[in-house]
């Protein structure tokens, strides 16, 4: 509890801090930015830390957090004491600022206490996670080292690893602690953020009269956007409780969620599961069923995309790039709100004007690619589009977007700079350009199950298009809007046609196995988000065009639908290529739903704001229904996680390993407190090997998925080689064979015949450490290991687990 | 007719002129001692290692870049003792008082002159500001930079030296630059344009050779007081932990200024004016160390105490002088007798407290109805002075004696027996560069000098000068004389030396509320720790 209330403290003061900026940027928000102050305030001094490492001017430590705090804190009471409109903002927002303040500690203890009831650090990709998190916090030299790849900088967008480690840095609180904290700080300032522009769509909507309205369209936004699921969840519900009609669950396309009974033979057309002795499901995991629409249908589906939302990665603790991008993301959308309210043209003349939004836009676009790279090029565009509807208001089009360009290209070569030391790290070799999607598609049905609650609420943007007394539905306007579902569409046709076109049982697939292989379903969905996305944008334009408060809503609304249609026609080719548009579908539909939870609740309750009360019910009733069959996945999912909250355990990530394996904790305890941070350290390779018939080391298992490289990513320390497929995946195939020597030298330390070949393997990785713990003989059966006690120092023992060092013997000049 | 000869004029020196020069003579007394007695511990022990390590050009994190740090490497070129160093910070430390008779008429002349006896007690001060650690000059620079600020019209071209010596100092006088830039955007100051670019040029060139190092090795961008305020919160240079040395050192000192603080925001919203630029800085700099001092409670370094106290001093200077004025105006009738049985009622509490730590325990209940009956004695008499309105200060005046003597007796067994205070510690006392020369000179069989590696940083220090040593886990074949690590077995073929070799003192902080009174009554009572090693050399 100490750490979690130290934890919060330092955010509470991080986002106190921020107020001065967030007034200046965001004055015209009914909160004044106060929901938006945390993201804003933690991204600029991420970045400010990120910087003063690099060039060497911090040294490695707890106290160069809080440094760069006390940095931003001056700069901030600088910034406060030189605008006058400082305290009359202050005043007036005061409401809106504890509003936030109340909300966020609400959602973060609230998520906290969820998260003490399951706080492993254990599975999927969290150890990964993990390992960048402590790289962060114990890397001697920045840009920071890879743990799994001792000697080398890490290959990966780690802005929000940064983050984390600023909160945990700051608030002194144990790393495995910190990654739960830091979870729930996520998920609070993704739903402050969402209200707070939520709010303030909503208020330039609706105008400063219906004031009551605000409110919801604020909770709204926090619901969908952390709390909404997939309507599937109560066919989950109803199938945990045996109402599991076959031919209901057919019709609705999720007949793989039918229960069919512990026992039940290939008759089974869902789960071999029985129903649930409690009220919400209780089978193992039930809530992964939700991110895998393979699981839905009839096996096997099609197992080519993960579909992701927000609060699916909460529940499973998910401290990945793409939910620590959350609240970042909607910072940008906010900034770009802002500059499309502004007044006047912006060309790169108005930097010299505003030095400060210069640098916000600089860090904050910037950032969105150090935190997760895939947001940067879909928010820019959005940045981009904003002040171009900025410029078109006074200018003619040629000089807007002439000026639109200027205005970003600036801010753009300036984040180039700043962010250099990491992007010059950073390899693309896995990255292999943009390809047709040659396969059936998601089902029309699936879709609906999945996006039917943001995607129908954001639907009524249209009747505001609609045309009326004096406003005419104009042709040019159609065109324009029809070229956002053509131009994708032509670009899948001419990449099909050059052959770049692939599919799950397709690699190399052209234009005719691309018609072919959709097949009718593929094309029905392809055709209602098309003309959704045709209608959307439409009304976008026609808003924009009357400068219109509900254009940037719509705006939000045509892009999500976007990214839907376009993952369904486009992806980009990258390492996980054998599921080809695995990762476009997973990055950017997670886009998609965060810019439809933000416009849905704006647009339905401006909805129901303009119609009469009568009307209002029959919209508002079936819009309640929808979300309350979204908030199912929440409602019985916790439960599902936390074994129906019977026991909070602990805010630690490794306190299974306490209670499992103590000897194995205290070996991190004591790694993470004895070890230079920039000593090598060797553990199991993740190969199994045992003893042959002639005494000799045999390969029995090359190693896959598992606890392997826990002293590299539980403690951030450098071993030689860590996870192999991912350091593939972050630094290409080439890597390949310098990942293969390092294991086989790892092993050879773990299986030599004697202390010779142990020193010389040991020099060659540069390796001072050797671990044996529950891994290493789980690995190096049979008497493998070499006595490491008779020619190394032991400088660790408990029950099993050993740590030797090298030898020490070094001449030390005196004089 | 001429007048008489007027007769001749007896020199006259003012009471003030006569209290000046005993608070400076009080000032250089309780530390030019120090320059000889103190031991080498703490952060002392720690960057006197570093600039040994520079000196012989061996690449070490406890060499920081700050000007005296490299004045310290330079000295010991040709001394290896430290007292040559000490005497340089010394040097320093003795312009403080210069810095604050320039202050006079910001602080006020009774202000300036508590402010100096302040800062000639305060415990934290003396031994940082005699010790050669890293920030030895950095109180002294802090002031003369506050003395530029608000005190004079230093010409443009003298910003040059200031900035440099800024930019080459350590953490204490970052907060002044940092108060300095939000009272500035405050007061809405800008310097002149030959102002800043004199500053610029003298921080650029600080940083050069704060960078380059002072020419020991380049390793980017390095700023001496980031670096010193980062890893305070990291390394062990102190025993006790800042919250520890606080409560034994500086909470006279913290409290008051905290009050003081509250005084002059009352003040200032009673009298309804903006603090002057003095004040402004004041509390500027007081925030700014307050939320170090409180991040770095849990950790182990004196310098987050240093700076707390080092404003302290300036804020509760210039509260003191006008709560003794408060006190000249009162008419002491009634108020003495009720001050006296206040004053006697808090000995009374005092005495059974201290009675009780010196015995250890808590005593029976007669002490305790005692300690009882005095304590709502006192705070009813004091509460009955405060409700007089012409004679609430004298309700200050049981704290302010109590914390005075808690200052004195402070900075009394600081400046007299250093080598018993916990203060300057992990120390490394005589015994350990005894150790050296015992090793040098047992060394008859030429093989090495061989030190347990446990002992690297550790030997730096004592073992200075000592030629090449190895540092090994394991004996090696060749070694002459071997330092070990009682604890562990005695290595084969070896004799040990007789001897208690003590290579590090260390002396923990009290246990208990009971302890802690206990030390103030009895400063010898607080556990030591001794590193204690064994000497083999090769049996013959």
């Amino acid at each position: 509890m100490t750490e979690a209330l130290a934890f919060w403290g330092v955010a509470i003061v991080i986002a106190a801090l921020a107020l001065p900026l967030a007034f200046r940027l965001f004055a015209r928000y009914p909160d004044a930015g106060a929901g938006l102050s945390f993201t804003l305030g933690l991204t600029l001094i991420s970045t400010g830390y990120f910087l003063l490492r690099v060039v060497g001017a911090l040294p490695a430590g707890r106290g160069g957090f809080i440094f760069a705090i006390a940095l931003f804190a001056v700069a901030m009471v600088v910034l406060a004491v030189r605008d006058r409109r400082f305290l009359p903002t202050l005043r007036r927002s005061l409401r809106g600022i504890t509003v936030a303040a109340v909300l966020f500690s609400v959602l973060f203890f609230g998520y906290a206490f969820v998260r003490a009831h399951s706080p492993d650090i254990a599975h999927t990709e969290q150890p990964m996670d993990f390992l960048y998190l402590n790289a962060m916090l114990v890397s001697p030299d920045y840009p920071p080292h890879d743990p799994w790849f001792a000697g080398e900088n890490a290959s990966y967008y780690y802005g929000g690893y940064l983050q984390a480690a600023v909160l945990t840095g700051a608030s002194d609180v144990w790393p495995a602690t910190g990654f739960n904290l830091s979870l729930a700080a996520v998920f609070a300032s993704a739903g402050v953020a969402a209200a707070s522009l939520c709010a303030a769509l909503a208020r330039w909507l609706l105008g400063a009269r219906a004031r009551r309205w605000i409110p919801v369209a604020a909770a709204g936004g926090v619901l969908l956007l952390v709390f909404a699921g997939p309507l599937a969840s109560i066919f989950e519900l109803a199938s945990a409780h045996g109402a599991s009609s076959e031919g209901v669950y057919t019709a609705f396309g999720v007949e793989g969620l039918v229960r069919c009974g512990v026992g039940a033979g290939d008759s089974c057309i869902g789960q071999p599961l029985d129903p649930s002795e409690r009220w919400f499901p209780t089978d193992h995991w039930a809530w992964w069923r939700m991110s895998r629409m393979s699981y839905w249908g009839p096996q096997p589906g099609y197992t080519d995309v993960i579909t992701e939302v927000p609060f699916f990665s909460f529940l499973l603790g998910d401290l990945h790039p793409h939910v620590m991008a959350i609240p970042g993301i909607i910072l940008a959308l906010a900034l770009s709100a802002a500059l499309w309210r502004g007044r006047g043209p912006l060309s790169w003349r108005e930097h010299r004007r505003r030095p400060l939004w210069l640098l916000i836009v600089t860090l904050v676009f910037g950032s969105l690619a150090f935190v997760n790279t895939w947001d940067v090029i879909t928010f820019s565009t959005v940045l981009f589009a904003a002040v171009l509807a900025r410029n078109l208001r006074t200018n003619a089009p040629a000089p807007a977007i002439t000026g639109a360009f200027s205005y970003l290209a600036v801010p753009a070569l300036l984040a180039l700079a700043a962010y250099s030391p990491w992007i010059v790290d950073l390899s693309s070799g896995s990255v292999g350009g943009l390809y047709a999607y040659s396969d059936s598609g998601t089902r029309i049905r699936h879709v609906l199950l999945f996006w039917g609650t943001i995607v129908v609420l954001s639907l009524p943007v249209i009747a505001w298009a609609l045309p009326r007394p004096g406003l005419p539905i104009r042709l040019r306007q159609l065109a324009v809007a029809f070229l956002l579902p053509a131009l994708p569409f032509l670009l899948w046709i001419i990449l099909a046609g050059a052959g770049r076109a692939a599919g799950i049982f397709s690699e190399e697939a052209g234009l005719g196995d691309a018609f072919s292989s959709r097949g009718a379903g593929g094309w029905l969905t392809l055709a209602f988000y098309a003309a959704v996305l045709w209608l959307l944008a439409f009304a976008t334009v026609r808003l924009a065009g009357r400068r219109h408060s509900g254009a940037p809503v719509a705006g939000l609304a045509t892009l999500g639908l976007l990214l839907l249609y376009g993952t369904e026609l486009l992806f980009i080719r990258d390492a996980l290529f054998f599921v080809p548009r695995h990762n476009t579908v997973f990055k950017l539909s997670y886009q998609a739903w965060i810019v439809l939870s933000i416009a849905s609740p704006v647009v339905f309750v401006a909805a129901l704001r303009f119609v009469a009360p009568r009307p209002r019910l029959f919209l508002a009733a079936p819009a309640t229904l929808l979300l309350a069959g979204s908030l199912v996945f929440a409602v019985t999912m916790m439960p599902n996680r936390t074994d129906g909250f019977r026991e909070a355990v602990s805010l630690d990530g490794l306190h299974f390993v306490d209670f499992y394996h103590p000897d194995e904790y205290a070996l991190i305890e004591w790694l993470a407190e004895n070890v230079e941070p920039d000593a090598v350290v060797v553990e199991a390779s993740g190969r199994v090997w045992r003893v042959g018939d002639e005494g000799q080391a045999l390969l029995e298992d090359p190693g896959g998925y598992g606890s392997f490289g826990r002293v590299g990513f539980r403690t951030g320390l450098q071993v030689p080689v860590g996870w192999p497929g991912h350091e593939r995946t972050w630094r290409g195939k080439e890597v390949g064979p310098e990942v293969d020597r390092r294991r086989d030298l790892v092993d050879a330390v773990y299986t030599a015949s004697g202390p010779e070949e142990v020193v010389r393997a040991l020099e060659e990785l540069g390796a001072t450490y050797v671990v044996v713990g529950r891994e290493e003989r789980e690995r190096y059966r049979g008497g493998l290991i070499p006595a490491f006690e008779t020619f190394l120092d032991t400088v660790f023992a408990k029950g099993e687990v050993r740590v030797y060092r090298a030898p020490t013997l070094e001449e030390v000049p005196t004089r | 007719m001429t007048s008489p000869p007027a007769p001749p004029r007896l020199p006259t020196v003012s009471v003030a002129a006569i209290a000046w020069v005993l608070v400076v003579a009080l000032f250089i007394l309780l530390r030019v001692g120090l320059v000889w007695r103190a031991p080498v511990g703490g952060a002392e022990l720690a960057h006197l290692s570093g600039a040994w390590q520079a000196r012989i050009g061996v690449e070490d994190d406890r060499y920081v870049p700050t000007l005296y740090q490299a004045v310290t490497a330079l000295t010991l070129g040709w001394t290896e003792s430290e007292q040559p160093a000490r005497a340089i910070a010394l040097a320093g430390a003795l312009t403080i008082p210069l810095a604050l008779f320039m202050l006079r008429r910001q602080l006020g002349e009774g202000g300036a002159l508590l402010a100096l006896l302040l800062f000639a007690l305060d415990p934290a001060g003396i031994v940082l500001g005699v010790t050669a650690t890293a920030a030895a000059w950095d109180a002294a620079i802090a002031l003369w930079l506050v003395v530029a600020l608000v005190a004079g019209r230093p010409p443009p071209w003298s910003w040059l030296p200031i900035a440099f010596l800024v930019a080459t100092a350590g953490p204490l006088s970052l907060t002044v630059v940092l108060a300095a830039t939000v009272s500035a955007a405050l007061h809405r100051l800008r310097p002149t344009r030959e102002t800043f670019l004199w500053g610029a040029a003298g921080t650029a060139l600080g940083l050069l050779l704060t960078s380059l190092q002072f020419g020991v090795d380049v390793d980017g961008l390095r700023i001496a007081a980031f670096s010193l305020f980062v890893a305070g919160f990291d390394e062990s240079w102190s025993t006790l932990t800042v919250a520890e040395l606080a409560a034994l050192y500086g909470l006279p000192l913290l409290v008051g200024g905290a009050a003081a603080v509250a005084w002059l925001a009352v003040r200032l919203r009673d009298e309804g004016r903006s603090p002057t630029p003095m004040e402004a800085l004041s509390l500027g700099v007081a925030g700014i160390a307050m939320v170090w001092f409180l991040a770095a409670l849990p950790t182990h370094s004196p310098f987050p105490l240093a700076a707390a106290t080092f404003v302290s001093c300036l804020l509760l200077g210039p509260a003191l002088a006008r709560l003794a004025g408060r006190l000249m105006a009162i008419t002491w009738r009634r108020e003495s007798w009720l001050l006296l049985l206040a004053l006697a009622l808090v000995a009374i509490a005092c005495f059974v407290l201290s009675d009780w730590a010196r015995q250890g325990h808590v005593g029976g209940a007669f002490g305790r109805a005692l300690l009882v009956v005095a304590g709502i004695g006192a705070v009813t008499v004091l509460t009955l002075l405060a409700t007089y309105r012409e004679s609430w200060p004298l309700t200050l005046l049981a704290p302010v004696a109590v914390g005075g003597v808690l200052l004195l007796a402070g900075s009394n067994g600081i400046a007299l027996s250093a080598a018993g205070e916990p203060l300057p510690g992990p120390a490394s006392p005589s015994s350990a560069r005894a150790i050296r020369d015992v090793a040098l000179s047992a060394n008859t069989s030429g093989g090495s000098i061989v030190v347990h590696e446990r002992y690297r940083e550790a030997l730096t220090w004592p073992f200075r000068d000592s030629g090449t040593l190895v540092l090994a886990s394991r004996v090696p074949a060749g070694a002459g004389v071997v330092v070990w690590p009682a604890d562990a077995p005695p290595p084969e073929g070896f004799v040990a030396l007789d001897g208690r070799w003590v290579l590090q003192r260390a002396i923990d902080g009290p246990d208990g509320f009971l302890a802690f009174v206990h030390w103030f009554a009895e400063r010898n009572s607080l556990d030591q720790r001794l590193e204690i090693v064994a000497v083999y050399v090769r049996a013959p």
